[in-house]
Order: structure tokens, then C-alpha cells, then sequence
């Protein structure tokens, strides 16, 4: 029987209902009309928001607006000169350390300062600046969003526009390998906090004119800038809009990193397992890009968001691409040995030593009954107590400082292990399954889907124990049930599992030649799909 | 499946396997004559389809006989996979926890729509196809002169056989339900012929292996052949594979709940206007839940069942089929002579 | 609200699981149980379970009661083991040779097949003397019994020297109609050994024994072919001399095919069993021209064969048995007189006519001449 996701698909969604919020103005930048409804801060700011004030034609009195702006910013900085060879009373407005200084001394107030400069022919003959990105405004509230993102805003005495100039320069941190995402042969380069500087990156890996960004702002005080960027031929139109709609939906106060915007916009909150890739290396994104993903830039944030994803996406990595298939083929199948392993190898132990002694052959049987003899606990208590030690070690490692949080991991790792075993107070069978497990949960290239694994195994433990074998059974049957039937923006989140797709086998489970991938994964519903073609060498003339 | 090979070896000996053969003649043939019927009214979903045969009251009467088969054969199914549970498992859990248990994922199942399901049985095909080599372990030490010769009593025993596990390949009248969601119309007899057919081969080697294995004389007191064979399967590492195996086929037994109670409730949430079925569903799976703390589900009692839904089915297969035919038929025959 | 509701039901549920668990380090495994029957005709059941602490100094205990079941010696077994006693790892049975000879013995078996969690994995073996001797049996040079009875079984079995049935496959052998069971046979002198192949009749009942190279011989003839089978002969052309055996020789089969025909007249059943066999020569005590006289040796091998094989058989009609399953052929290919016989075929056996054709062939004679 085959059924295509369509009507019936539509109707049967288990998604989160959204509630059905109707858009606030996205301005791509400082609207005249803001706010419906004033958020309480200073009651002189409030007033200011309330109603937009127009830009004056007194300085004196752009400048009173300006203090009262900014009550308390001891960081404003008020420039005021005489500008051009009139000698009009000019003031320029920034902020201190969010402007890039070079510019605006050099650009900006020095061709303003200097009456040799030629004149710009507009307004009492003020010079030009040699800025590159200038603006006009008219209102207050551009105003002052400019100051509050870097820009510098000159005010003239007696025009009732404000120049803002692009002069902003913030402190910016060089570009590093991403620390969560090594890669033995990828590029080590990473994204960093500014995201036009990400979106360059971006656009190094990929300059075809069919990249689009689409811009949105979010948050009222937080005033993020996000960007959607898609390949225009090849990325689904219908997921793009969901997208947008989503983003736009979010009315908060601010987002402040990656990982806040993905729960805002991933369809099963309630789930343990991720439906959107976050990751900081370019070269992953592009690729993604490429296979007709979607990639969402945060400003202020070294993490991007990928979308649309499905479950086995998590298990691939930038490494598999550039080692050889056969290897690359192995380590896959590695990892997905792995996340069994680790979901599962804890529960199989305690349901085999509490309920199916039969299955285990009669030598193994008796070392770890000898063992277990010695434990006053019973297993799934052993198992707890290993495991939330294990737990409450790695998270001591993340915050340690390097030196000490590896020499943590090996004492707290053998040492405490042994002398637990000593003790009598666990089961070195049990030692073993935990330490595997711990591994195990190490190989998963995605931190999202690890901690998943970790979260997962506990239940799947309870049950082990409660239920045995059965147990464990039910609860597979459960998670298997519950991933088939997630959506990641209206692709199936189980596929190319389930359903089923032959092609998309190529890359999942092992990696074929790179020959053999001539078509775009059908997951993410491409609107293009040859992505290569090997041409024949010409044939020598013998 | 486990108990197939000990009641044929018990009606037809070791012709048993012939049965097999004969009943999945006899299941394509009336799947087919459904399709026949159902390709005149490619839209209609079975209620409407009644409602326009019979009238809007007989129809919707006649709709509750559908409703009702599939509501027991899904109470059946997980109440017979709760005993074998209690019996291989679990024998001092309540089987009502049991019940719970096996009801969790299927009200899961259940509440999503037939995509869902088809992502579920594709899943499952996938996962459980390497199971199938296991069995072939122990072939060794069988004997293939158990099956010689052929036809040894007469045709008699196998036809008496082949009546007596036709319920094992009921599972066609789906069809009904699902039809008019289908796409590819055109297929619907292959997809028919496909999924028949895979019943055939893997009934018809697990009989086969079973009946290699065990001495004919032996065979026919064994109440679940394959199980007691995959007791002997094993590997260095890990001895029995029997609980496995059973805990295994936990996953194929959800897909063969899923469809029936699905379309119970779905079809039954349309008759009475609800929106959707997931609240009846919801009803349903407790209702299977609350049987269990009420009635305790014993061997008998599951075997009591299984011989009303081997009736059943003998009248359903068959008949219905062509019955629904020759209805319609005749209704068109009436109507061609009316207009003047 | 609904969320909770089923929270609350979840909790409700959950709570009452658990009820099967049993850790391992609590239970009692039996790994050997033994069947007896004591001088007075009672039964006896003795069991050999593992010890897991490890502050005892011995590795296994046993225990020897009185009962009339195997259920109810297990019952009786609880009052003095540690943990559940529970038979789902059964290594060995050990059967005395004084129950065997008593018919359906075998029905004392029943739970093993009736409770799902029982093992039908274990090895059935026959001893001839008193099983507790053989339970009680603790060498310091050996591994824990269960252990060393299991490898030694196996090893055995590997050379061909006994069977090995498994419980599953006696009660296979002991239900079928067409063949008759056979188990492995011990017995404890100063040490273990096994002493070859115990036959039984329909109905269970002790009958013969045979030794390592019958047994062999009975495995060809079952169509058996893993394993080892070596074979020394003495040369029928050579002079006996009273010195080192000088007209023996040795060789082993790597790859043998049986034929088996089958046919009715006269009012009783015809067997031909024909028998291929490629044999390596392993040792040849006198000197022979191989090149030339190959077909010579090859011939007295064939001919000493097909006098064993006609020994065995022999032995087996007059006790009117059938070990090599020549009721299967029968059933296959006679079927309406095997049906008339089926209830009482040992007895219809004895009066077959079975033939044995042996046909040698020396693959290989090593690496000198």
C-alpha cells in the first residue's frame, strides 16, 4: 500500500499546536511603528517609545533627547564639533567600544572636521565621509536602535535628518577550531559570535548566486538579527515558509543563543531526541546547504541552526567525507553499534542477570555469579549508582580546567572503579558494562543526540528491571513508535528508516563512493536533484 | 505462527504444508473478488459504500459487524500475546499489567494515521528479516525423509487442515477499509498478491524446518514447535535464543495490531461523527486493559476465541466476498433495466 | 488533567512489576540431576549445584534425596540449598543403568518440556553403577564436574567414540516411531570414562551396549558424518605374526556417502545400504607397493567393513532395535507397509533383510610410500 505524506499525513500530525499568533511587524531594521503594547522600563524611556518622536532640527535639543535615551550610559559618547567648512554645529553619537575607532576617526570625523574637504552638494555643504554605509533617518527611535548596535549617528544643527554611519567594531574573537566538533581532516575553522562574519564564511564555501538569506529580527529588547540562508534551485519553498512562519511567531524578550531559537522552532519539545542540527563548523553547513537544508545564523551566537533533520543525520560527520568510503563506511556502522550500545547494554545486563539467566552461556554465568555474589544491592540499583557516578564525573570534567579534568577522569575512572569493586560494593561485570557504556556515548558525533542517549538509558533501565527482557522490548517499541512519528518541519523525522528510501541508503548506514552519490537525499525534498556527473577522461589516441 | 505447524502436523501429518499452499490459493482468490467489487466504487470508504448498497439504517447497522471483528481480533491479538508473555516471560505478573504494558505502545500506534503505520511495518519487515535465517541452525540434525512421502493419507486430512488455519492468513479484509486511501489503485492487486505471498514463504518454511526437525510422530503434541526448536539455537555467546526470538516477534505482533484496531476505531469514529479517533481509541485500549483485570486471559479461553474466529473467517474469506459481488452485480443489472 | 490521569495509572501499574525478578547470585542451578533407583526400588534424585561464594572452599554441592518426581525432589532440594532451585542450565542427566531397564522411564522427564524456562539442551547420559558415585565424584586435577562432564561428552563425541543426544533429540528418537534412542554410556572406575553407546528399545528400555568402534559404525550407517572416524585393522592377506603387530594398519574416513534402498517383497522389508567411503591411511605396520597394490588394501577394507557392519546389524536385529533409523525409510518410501508394522517395528526389523555394500577408496597415503 503506498501512501504518500499529504492529506492523511496533514491530519494525523501529532505536532505541538502552535498557538496562532498573528505576525508583529518584522522590521529588517529600526521601524517607525514599533511596539503595540510598551514594555515598563524607565518611565522616561517608555514615553519616548510610546509615540515616535521625530528627529529635530535643533541639536540642543536632539541632545536632551539623547540624555534622557540614555539615562544611565556612561558609555555614550557625545562628539560635538563644527562640521564643514561652515563651521555647523554638529554632534556625533556612538557608543563607546561598540564602534570601530580607525573608522570613525578617520572616516568619519576627520573629512567632517576638515574644510578642505569637497562639499557633498546637500544640506549647507557638509562634506562627505568616506565611510562606506551611510543612512538618513528621520525618527528618534532609528536613532537610537543605531547607537545601540555600534552605528554612529550624526546630528546637524538645523537638518531634520540624522546620518547614520556603519562604523561598528565590537570585540571579536578569531576564528578557531570548534571545540565540541573536532575534525581530523575537515577545515578548523569555526564559526564565531558575529554573524555577518559567519554569513562570510559562509558564502566563501558557497558562492553561487542561488544562495539567498532571508533576515529577520527577533526579540523586543534583544533586537537579534537572524538569517535563514538556502540555495534558491534547490531548497523545498514549502519548508522554507514554515520556517519563516515559525520565526516569526517567536515574540520573547530575547534569544539568547543558538540552542533557545531551536526549541522555539522544533516541533516536538517534549522529546528527548534533537530535530535540528546545531553545529559550528562552516564546511558542515555547507554541505548541508547543498543537500536542500536550511541554515539558520543567529547573531551573538557560534552555533548554527540546520533544518530540516532527520535521525539518522545525526550520525554522519564532516570526517566521513574526507577518509576514505571504506573506512568511512566502517566508523558509520561504528556509531550506530554505538548508540545501541549505550542505550541499550546497561538494560540487557540487569533484564539477562534478573530475569533470563538461560541466555547467558555457562561459563560467563559463573564468573559474573561469583562476582555478584559479593553485592548487597540488587542490579538495577548497582547499575544506578555506577551510572550517576559516571554522570556526575562527566559533567565535573566539563568544568574543570584542562590539566586537572583529565587527571580527574583517569583517577575518578580506575582508581574509583577498583577500589568500588574492592569494596564489594559493585560488580566488576558491572564496571565494565558502565565504562563501555560511557565510550560508547563518546562516539556520537552529535552532542545533542549523546545527551539524548545518556537521558534515555535510565528509563530503558527501569524497565529492564521491572520487566526484563519484555521490558526492554516494550520500551524499544515505544521510542521506535514515538521517533517514526516526529516531523522536522514537515519532513519525517525517521527517514530514510522509515520510510524507507532506497537511495538515501547510499549515505546513512555506510558511505558508498562519492561517484555513486549522484542525487541529492530524497529526505529533504530537493527541488533539484542531480548534484554531479564524472565526465570520461578523453581517451589518449594510443 | 508458533502454534501453525503443531495443528497441521495434528490434522494432516506431515502433508501439512499443503494446507498452507491451499489456503493461500484460497486467500488471494477472495481478495481478489473484494478488489473486483471495490474497483467500482474507487471513493467510497466502506461506510459509504454501505450506506449506498444497502441505505443509510441497514448500512450503518451492517458497519457495526466490521467495527466489531476487528475490535476482537485486536483484543484477541494482544490478549493471546499477553499468555504467551505470562507463560515464557512473566509467569507471577498480573496479566493486566501485562496488558498495560502491551497497551502503551499500541494506543501509540493506533493514534496515528496509516502512514505511520506503513513507516512502523517497513521498520519492523527490516529489522526482524535476519530473524528469519535463525531457524535454519538446527536443520542439521533434521531428517527431510520426515516429509516423504507426499499425499500419504489421501486428500482428505489436508483439506480438513487447510480449513481448520485459515485464520492464520486473515489479515486480507483490510482491504476493505483501506482501498479508497490508496494511491496507486493499480497496484492494489499486486500489493494484494506481494504481502499474500510473503505469508506463504515464511509459513511454509518455518512448517517445513519444524517438520524436518521433529519426528511426525512427536510433532502433534507440541503446542509451539518453532519455540522448542529455537531452544536449541544458539551461538558461543549467547545459549538460548527462544525468550529472544518470542521477545523479538513482539514487534511483528504490533504490526499486525496496529491495522485492525485502526480501522475498528476510525470507522467506528466516523460512524458516530467524532472528529477523530483518537479518544476511541483511548476507550478501546482500556477497555483491553480493564478485561484483563476483570477476566484472567487463560490458555483456554484464548483457544475458545481462536475457534469463533476460525468460524469466522471460514465464512468471511470465502463468502463475503462474493456475496458483496453478486449483490452489486445484480444492482447494476437492476439499474441498467430501469431507465426506459 | 489527562496527563496526569495517565501518570497516575502508569505509577499505578508499574509498581506492581517486578515480581519475577530472581538475580542470579540467588538462584540454585542445577547443572547435573541424576535418576537413580536405590536397592528397594525407590527412586532416588540426586543434583550437583555451583557454589558462587567465595568464601567457600569447594566449588560445587550435591544433593541425594529420595522422591517421586523430578518436581518434587526439586521441592525437597530447597530445603537445603541457598538459592531457588531452578533448571533452566541442566548440563547433565545421569540416568542409572537400573532405571533404564525399566520401560518409560522416560515420562520422568515431563516437566522439562512442560515448563517453558527448562533447558531440553542437556546431555543424557547412562551410567553404569550408581549415579551418586559419579555425582560425588570431585578430582582436584579437573574443572568443576559439570564442566569436565560436558568437555568430555563433546571430546567423545567428536571422535566418534559415543553419541551425544540431547534431551530435545532423545525424546525426538523416543517418540518416532521409526527409530530407536541411544545415549552415551560412562562409567566411573578410578576415573571417569566413557565406555560407549547404550541402545535402547521403543520403549526406552535398556537393551545393548556397544563399544567406541560399533559406535562408529553406527554413526556411518545413521549417516552421521561429523567427527572422526579412525578405524585399525588387521590385513586379512598378510600372515599374522606373533611379533609387533606387524599386519595392522590404521586409516581414517574424511568423506563417506550411504545409499540406503529400500524395498518390500516376500512379506518383509529390504534394505540395501551401500557405502562410499574415502579413507587416508594414517599407519601401515608391513610393506605393501602402494602404486600397484592399492586395490588390494582397499579391497580387504572393504571386506573387513562389510563383516563389522553385518556384526553390528546382526546384534541390533536380534535385539530387535533400530538405532540407524531405518524406519524413516521405510515410512518414506513403503508407506502402507509401514503402516501395518509401525506399532512393533523392532520386531519387523529383525526379520528384515539388510545388506551392507562397502566400497573403499585411498585418497591420500601421507608422505612417504
Amino acid at each position: 500500500m503506498f501512501f504518500r505524506s499529504g492529506i492523511l499525513d496533514r491530519w494525523f500530525r501529532n505536532a505541538n499546536k502552535r498557538p496562532n499568533v498573528p505576525n508583529p511587524a518584522e522590521g529588517t531594521g529600526p521601524s517607525p511603528q514599533a511596539d503595540a503594547d510598551p514594555a515598563p522600563a524607565y518611565a522616561d524611556s517608555a514615553q519616548i517609545r510610546a509615540d515616535p518622536i521625530a528627529i529635530s532640527a535643533s541639536l540642543l535639543d536632539n541632545l536632551a533627547l539623547a540624555n534622557r535615551s540614555f539615562p544611565q550610559a556612561p558609555d555614550l559618547v557625545i562628539r560635538r564639533f563644527a562640521a564643514g567648512p561652515q563651521k555647523t554645529p554638529a554632534a556625533l553619537l556612538y557608543l563607546d567600544n561598540l564602534t570601530d575607532k580607525n573608522a570613525l576617526n578617520s572616516h568619519v570625523l576627520r573629512p567632517l572636521m576638515n574644510a578642505a574637504t569637497p562639499a557633498s552638494g546637500n544640506w549647507k555643504a557638509v562634506p562627505y565621509t568616506t565611510i562606506g554605509n551611510v543612512r538618513k533617518i528621520r525618527y528618534w527611535q532609528e536613532a537610537e536602535d543605531a547607537i545601540l548596535q555600534g552605528l554612529s549617528v550624526l546630528f546637524l544643527e538645523g537638518c531634520p535628518e540624522a546620518n547614520v554611519f556603519e562604523t561598528s567594531g565590537w570585540p571579536k574573537r578569531p576564528i578557531e577550531d570548534p571545540q565540541m566538533e573536532a575534525s581530523l581532516k575537515g577545515a578548523h575553522q569555526g564559526f564565531v559570535e558575529t554573524g555577518s562574519q559567519n554569513i562570510a564564511m559562509l558564502r566563501r564555501y558557497l558562492p553561487n548566486r542561488e544562495l539567498r538569506i532571508a533576515e529577520h529580527v527577533l526579540g523586543r529588547r534583544g533586537k537579534t538579527k537572524v538569517w535563514i540562508l538556502y540555495l534558491q534551485d534547490v531548497a523545498d519553498p514549502s519548508i522554507l515558509r514554515e520556517l519563516q512562519n515559525r520565526i516569526a511567531a517567536i515574540d520573547v524578550d530575547a534569544v539568547v543563543n543558538t540552542g533557545e531559537l531551536a526549541e522555539y522552532i522544533e516541533d516536538h519539545n517534549g522529546s528527548p531526541f534533537p530535530q535540528l542540527i546545531v553545529t559550528e563548523r562552516p564546511d558542515s553547513a555547507m554541505s548541508q546547504l547543498l543537500q536542500g537544508r536550511f541554515v539558520v545564523v543567529v547573531d551573538r551566537s557560534p552555533s548554527v541552526i540546520i533544518a530540516p533533520a532527520t535521525f539518522t543525520t545525526f550520525f554522519q560527520n564532516v570526517d566521513d567525507y574526507s577518509t576514505r568510503w571504506l573506512i568511512a563506511s566502517f566508523i558509520r556502522l561504528l556509531r550506530f553499534a554505538a548508540f545501541l550500545i549505550a542505550l541499550f547494554l546497561p538494560a540487557i545486563y540487569i533484564a539477562l542477570i534478573s530475569f533470563n539467566y538461560e541466555v547467558i552461556p555457562l561459563e560467563l554465568f559463573l564468573s559474573i555469579a561469583e562476582s555478584r555474589e559479593r553485592v548487597p544491592f540488587p542490579p538495577l540499583v548497582e547499575a544506578f549508582m555506577m551510572e550517576i557516578t559516571l554522570e556526575m564525573m562527566r559533567e565535573a570534567g566539563i568544568r574543570l580546567p584542562a590539566p586537572i579534568g583529565q587527571t580527574i577522569g583517569i583517577v575518578g575512572g580506575i582508581v574509583i572503579g577498583q577500589a568500588a569493586v574492592q569494596a564489594g560494593i559493585v560488580s566488576n561485570i558491572m564496571v565494565i558494562v558502565v565504562a563501555t557504556t560511557a565510550i560508547a556515548s563518546f562516539i556520537l558525533p552529535s552532542y545533542d543526540m549523546g545527551t539524548a542517549v545518556r537521558l534515555l538509558r535510565f528509563p530503558m533501565m527501569l524497565m529492564a528491571s521491572l520487566f526484563g527482557i519484555i521490558g526492554i522490548m516494550i520500551s524499544s517499541i515505544v521510542l521506535a513508535i514515538h521517533v517514526i512519528s516526529m516531523q522536522s518541519l514537515g519532513t519525517p523525522y525517521g527517514s530514510p528508516i522509515a520510510p524507507f528510501r532506497w537511495h538515501d541508503m547510499k549515505d546513512t548506514f555506510v558511505r558508498l563512493p562519492l561517484k555513486m552519490m549522484y542525487n541529492r537525499p530524497r529526505s529533504t525534498h530537493p527541488t533539484q536533484d542531480r548534484r554531479l556527473k564524472m565526465k570520461q577522461p578523453p581517451k589518449e589516441p594510443s | 505462527m508458533f502454534t501453525l505447524p503443531g495443528k497441521l502436523a495434528d490434522h494432516a501429518g506431515t502433508d501439512g504444508w499443503i494446507c498452507i499452499v491451499l489456503d493461500w490459493l484460497l486467500v488471494c482468490l477472495s481478495g481478489w473478488i473484494m478488489l473486483l467489487t471495490l474497483r467500482k466504487y474507487p471513493s467510497l470508504t466502506l461506510p459509504e459504500l454501505l450506506e449506498q448498497l444497502f441505505g443509510r439504517w441497514l448500512g450503518k447497522l451492517l458497519m457495526l459487524l466490521p467495527i466489531g471483528y476487528f475490535m476482537l481480533i485486536g483484543w484477541f491479538n494482544l490478549a493471546t500475546t499477553s499468555i504467551y508473555i505470562k507463560n515464557w516471560f512473566l509467569p507471577k505478573t498480573p496479566p493486566c499489567v501485562i496488558l498495560f504494558l502491551l497497551a502503551v505502545p499500541g494506543y501509540m500506534i493506533v493514534r496515528q494515521g496509516p502512514s505511520i503505520h506503513g513507516r512502523f511495518c517497513e521498520l519492523v519487515f527490516y529489522m526482524s528479516i535476519f530473524m528469519i535465517l535463525l531457524p535454519i541452525m538446527p536443520l542439521a540434525q533434521g531428517h527431510w525423509l520426515h516429509l516423504l512421502p507426499v499425499v500419504k493419507e489421501g486428500w482428505r486430512p489436508i483439506l480438513d487442515g487447510a480449513v481448520h488455519t485459515l485464520n492464520a492468513f486473515a489479515g486480507i479484509e483490510i482491504i476493505l477499509l483501506y482501498y479508497p486511501s490508496l494511491q496507486k489503485k493499480r497496484y492494489a492487486l499486486h500489493g494484494l498478491l506481494a504481502a499474500n505471498t510473503i505469508t506463504l514463504i515464511i509459513y511454509l518454511y518455518v512448517t517445513i524446518i519444524c517438520f524436518i526437525y521433529f519426528s511426525p510422530d512427536g510433532i502433534a503434541r507440541l503446542d509451539q514447535p518453532l519455540l522448542i526448536l529455537m531452544k536449541n539455537v544458539g551461538f558461543r555467546f549467547l545459549e538460548r535464543l527462544d525468550s529472544l526470538a518470542l521477545a523479538a516477534y513482539l514487534l511483528v505482533i504490533f504490526t499486525a495490531l496496529a491495522p485492525a484496531a485502526y480501522s475498528a476505531t476510525f470507522t467506528l469514529s466516523r460512524l458516530l461523527g467524532m472528529p477523530d479517533h483518537r479518544r476511541i481509541a483511548a476507550w478501546y485500549f482500556s477497555a483491553i486493559v480493564a478485561t484483563g483485570l476483570i477476566v484472567q486471559p487463560t490458555w483456554k479461553m484464548s483457544l475458545w476465541w481462536e475457534q469463533r474466529i476460525v468460524n469466522a473467517v471460514l465464512v468471511l474469506l470465502p463468502f463475503v466476498p462474493i456475496a458483496l459481488y453478486v449483490y452489486v452485480w445484480g444492482m447494476e443489472q437492476v439499474r441498467k433495466r430501469r431507465p426506459g | 488533567m489527562k496527563k496526569l490521569l495517565f501518570a497516575i495509572v502508569l505509577l499505578a501499574f508499574i509498581t506492581r512489576g517486578g515480581l519475577d525478578r530472581a538475580e542470579i547470585e540467588n538462584l540454585s542451578l542445577r547443572l547435573i540431576v541424576g535418576i537413580d533407583l536405590d536397592d528397594d526400588g525407590n527412586l532416588v534424585f540426586s543434583a550437583s549445584n555451583p557454589i558462587f561464594d567465595k568464601e567457600s572452599k569447594i566449588k560445587e554441592e550435591e544433593f541425594v534425596t529420595r522422591a517421586d518426581t523430578l518436581w518434587d525432589s526439586r521441592a525437597k532440594s530447597d530445603r537445603t540449598f541457598m538459592g531457588l532451585a531452578v533448571s533452566g542450565k541442566i548440563q547433565e542427566f545421569l540416568i542409572g543403568k537400573r532405571v533404564m531397564e525399566h520401560a518409560n522411564w522416560f515420562r520422568l522427564m515431563d516437566p522439562l518440556f512442560r515448563e517453558p524456562k527448562n533447558s531440553v539442551r542437556a546431555r543424557m547420559i547412562m551410567v553404569d553403577g550408581p549415579v551418586e558415585d559419579v555425582i560425588r565424584h570431585k578430582p582436584e586435577d579437573k574443572p568443576r564436574l559439570p564442566l569436565y562432564l560436558t568437555k568430555l561428552i563433546d571430546t567423545a563425541h567428536r571422535k566418534n567414540v559415543t553419541v551425544r543426544t540431547m534431551l530435545l533429540d532423545f525424546w525426538n528418537q523416543d517418540v518416532e516411531k521409526g527409530k530407536t534412542a541411544s545415549v552415551t554410556e560412562l562409567r566411573k572406575e578410578s576415573r571417569l570414562m566413557i565406555t560407549g553407546t547404550a541402545l535402547l528399545d521403543e520403549k526406552g528400555k535398556y537393551r545393548l551396549s556397544i563399544g567406541p568402534e560399533e559406535t562408529m559404525l553406527l554413526r556411518m550407517l545413521q549417516n552421521e558424518r561429523k567427527g572422526e572416524f579412525s578405524f585399525t585393522f588387521h590385513a586379512l592377506f598378510e600372515p599374522d605374526q606373533p611379533t609387533i603387530t606387524s599386519d595392522a594398519y590404521s586409516f581414517s574416513i574424511d568423506k563417506f556417502s550411504v545409499k540406503t534402498k529400500t524395498g518390500y517383497a516376500d512379506d518383509r522389508f529390504r534394505f540395501h545400504i551401500t557405502i562410499k567411503m574415502r579413507a587416508t591411511l594414517g599407519e601401515r605396520l608391513f610393506p605393501l607397493d602402494m602404486p600397484r597394490e592399492t586395490v588390494k588394501l582397499q579391497q580387504d577394507m572393504a571386506e573387513q567393513f562389510e563383516d563389522r557392519f553385518g556384526d553390528l546389524i546382526r546384534k541390533i536385529q536380534q535385539a530387535q532395535i533400530d538405532p540407524i533409523g531405518l524406519g524413516l525409510h521405510a515410512r518414506a518410501r513403503e508407506y502402507r507397509h509401514w503402516k501395518q508394522v509401525q506399532d512393533h517395528w523392532g520386531e519387523a526389523l529383525s526379520t528384515a533383510d539388510i545388506h551392507v555394500t562397502v566400497k573403499v577408496s585411498i585418497v591420500n597415503k601421507g608422505l612417504i610410500d
